[in-house]
């Protein structure tokens, strides 16, 4: 049977501010839950082990979630490098990046880096073969690619993945938290860095300068290669259209 | 043009000679044809006039009028500088964007970022390039490092980070160049700075804390910027000269499978992320047809704001500064007048066609294809032979 090792961080809603499972985690975790064959699904959380919201994933079907008890302020990463090592999994399921805290994303390359595995981001399906497994990837568009991969595998989940199931309070309640004793790191980067709330910019690209350059850039019309038929018959305009698009490589189908 | 009366015209020429300094006039009648022949507006104005239907139209030039046109200068005519660093203290590398549909302006914006990083500093800007790539200098390279590789790989961009005087290394946060960057600073083992969104005086910001945050710190080696927000012409060439690696230093690790593609269906795309999309306006009645054309190109449907608020479209579907901001490949706009606040909306669109029956709408001025004709008439056209060529395809 396949060893598949989840790393489930803690969330925030983004409105109201409660704890609660990241939302990327608990879709790695319905990704690990519905492998077939099954695997057999452990589950790691490096930090406070009182924390409410990881009531939240046992009631997804865990039963057990190993956490490795850090105070605030400490680093995870080689407390993570070491379960790993020690449980030796075959895949190992995470978010793309943590909804709380830096979330960078770079946790699962660093433990790849420790144990020799190879990363997977943006992942939206996986398909266990006998040696390895095929991965399914969300591209930006709309676009989809499709990667194999040997095992060991780290797989860090996109928002597209498909969605996590329902919780039950009574798995919920059920669930075993194990806390285990870990080497603890204090966390050097961040006390560096200042932390202000986030003012949003606009999209547009607006420059800066004068009050002039900003309307000009705001109402100026960048030209175009300017071909203009006047006044076509309809079919001929439709296929100067048909021409142009197969031209630009937009139509999905070459036509001739 | 008809000749009209002019007063003032009249008035001199029935000017006589007086002795005490006062104007005098003859009563006398004169020759005609001596007065002065002045510009009649109304009739300029007709000349100006554009055949239209309904509410009349007028052109900015004539003959009577001129105007001032400058003669367009294309980007490429003007000359601009070349920036030459002769001895760098340090070197930034930018890693081009070489994700799937990745476009020439995220490598250039992995460019315009690592020039950020040199700014008021004795630094130049050295470029990754790989078999193929295009030149450089042109986007702004200092210097161009050509691996003799056909991938660029994390242990690669380690081996060169040993071997040269490299203070930072500029990923584009792409699929690709997420990928990469994170691999990068794992094996060199330091921080990664994730899709930074500032860079000024080597420190930059990003967001954190699920968006909610920002935090600023001191660059590391490895940063990644969000391509978007560092877009922009090159304000300098660069001299792209050419770096050597010594290939006995690189070693030949085969880099992992290349993923194979898959196809997406347009429809269910959210307009931001669409290659392709089919745009109407005011201009278009025929709205069955128009979705029939949609599903025909593969196209993803958007409009201007008054035809979402019309209702033919829902809300989400409108395009502009107050709709969503499309970085489409291409733009088909039927019956759009190309107001600035649309405009806005496709500022990041490749190629645009519009089709409109007014020849002087700003749409046309900025489409590169411009079919002045009746939507109504072009989409069942546009039909007819898609499906033709369908039917022939089978
Ligand atoms: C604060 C503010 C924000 C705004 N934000 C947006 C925004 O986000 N997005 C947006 O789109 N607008 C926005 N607008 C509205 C914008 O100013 C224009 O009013 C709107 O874009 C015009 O839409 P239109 O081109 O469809 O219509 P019109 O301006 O009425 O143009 C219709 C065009 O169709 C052509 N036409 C007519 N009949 C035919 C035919 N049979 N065949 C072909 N062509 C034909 C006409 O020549 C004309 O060019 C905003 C306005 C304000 C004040």
């Amino acid at each position: 049977m396949i060893k598949a090792l989840i790393l489930l961080s803690a969330g925030r809603h983004p409105v109201s501010g409660r704890a609660r499972c990241a939302r990327l985690d608990a879709l790695a975790l319905e990704m690990a839950l519905s492998l077939a064959p099954p695997a057999q699904v452990m589950a790691v959380h490096a930090g406070d082990p009182g924390n409410p919201a990881l009531r939240g994933y046992l009631g997804m079907g865990l039963t057990h979630l190993t956490v490795l008890d850090l105070p605030e302020g400490h680093d995870p990463v080689p407390s993570l490098i070491e379960h790993v090592r020690a449980e030796a999994p075959d895949i190992v399921f995470a978010g793309n990046q943590a909804e709380i805290g830096e979330g960078s994303g770079t946790v699962p390359y660093l433990i790849a880096e420790a144990t020799g595995a190879s990363v997977a981001r943006d992942v939206i399906a996986v398909e266990l073969l006998k040696d390895g497994l095929h991965v399914r990837q969300a591209l930006p568009k709309g676009l989809r690619q499709e990667t194999a991969r040997a095992f060991p595998a780290i797989l860090c989940v996109a928002p597209q993945a498909p969605p996590a199931r329902q919780q039950s309070f009574a798995r919920a309640r059920e669930g075993e938290i194990v806390t285990r004793e870990t080497a603890q790191t204090p966390e050097r980067f961040l006390p560096g860095c200042t932390l202000r709330p986030y003012k949003p910019r606009s999209a547009l690209n607006i420059p800066s300068g004068s009050a002039m350059d900003r309307l000009r850039a705001a109402t100026e019309v960048r030209a175009g290669e300017e071909r203009v038929l006047i006044d076509p018959q309809p079919d001929k305009a439709a296929e100067e259209i048909i021409q142009y698009l197969t031209a630009k490589g937009v139509l999905r189908k070459p036509r001739q | 043009m008809s000749v009209r009366r002019d007063p003032r015209g009249e008035r001199d020429a029935r000017k006589i000679e007086s002795r005490s300094g006062l104007p005098r006039f003859t009563i006398a009648p004169v020759e005609a044809g001596t007065s002065r022949r002045r510009i009649d507006p109304r009739a300029a104005r007709d000349a100006r006039r554009v055949s239209s239907h309904g509410r009349p139209r007028f052109g900015l030039v004539t003959a009577l009028n001129p105007g001032k046109i400058a003669d367009p200068v294309s980007s490429e005519a003007r000359a601009r500088p070349i920036r030459i660093v002769e001895t760098p203290d340090f070197l930034v590398l930018a890693v081009p964007d070489r994700s799937f549909g990745a476009s020439d302006a995220d490598t250039q914006a992995v460019i315009n970022a690592a020039h950020r990083l040199c700014a008021g500093s004795n630094g130049a800007v050295c470029v990754l390039s790989e078999p193929g790539d295009p030149d450089y200098g042109a986007v702004g390279a200092d210097r161009v490092l050509q691996l003799p590789l056909e991938r660029t790989t994390a242990a690669s961009i380690s081996r060169l980070i040993d071997q040269f005087p490299i203070r930072h290394v500029v990923f584009a946060e792409s699929p690709e160049g997420a990928d990469l960057a994170r691999q990068t600073a794992a094996r060199t083992g330091t921080r990664l700075f994730a899709a930074a969104e500032r860079i000024s005086e080597g420190q930059a910001s990003r967001r954190c804390d699920g968006g909610k945050m920002e935090l600023t710190a001191e660059l590391p080696l490895v940063v990644s910027i969000l391509p978007h927000i560092f877009r922009g012409e090159a304000k300098e060439a660069g001299e792209a000269r050419p770096i050597t690696v010594d290939p006995a230093l690189q070693g030949a690790e085969t880099p992992l499978a290349r993923p194979r593609l898959l196809e997406a269906d347009p429809s269910a795309l959210s307009l931001s992320e669409a290659e392709f999309i089919l745009s109407a306006g005011d201009g278009v009645t025929d709205w069955e047809g128009f979705s029939t054309l949609g599903d025909l190109l593969g196209a993803a449907l958007g409009g201007s704001r008054n035809v979402c608020d019309a209702g033919h479209l829902p809300r989400d579907r409108q395009i502009g500064a107050s709709g969503t901001i499309v970085t489409a490949k291409c733009y088909l706009a039927l019956g759009i007048s190309g107001a600035p606040q649309h405009l806005q909306g496709i500022s990041d669109v490749q190629h645009v066609v519009a089709v409109n029956t007014d020849l002087h709408s700003a749409m046309i001025k900025r489409a590169d294809l411009s079919i002045i004709a009746d939507a109504q008439e072009v989409i069942p056209a546009l039909i007819d032979r898609l499906k033709r060529e369908e039917g022939r395809d089978d």
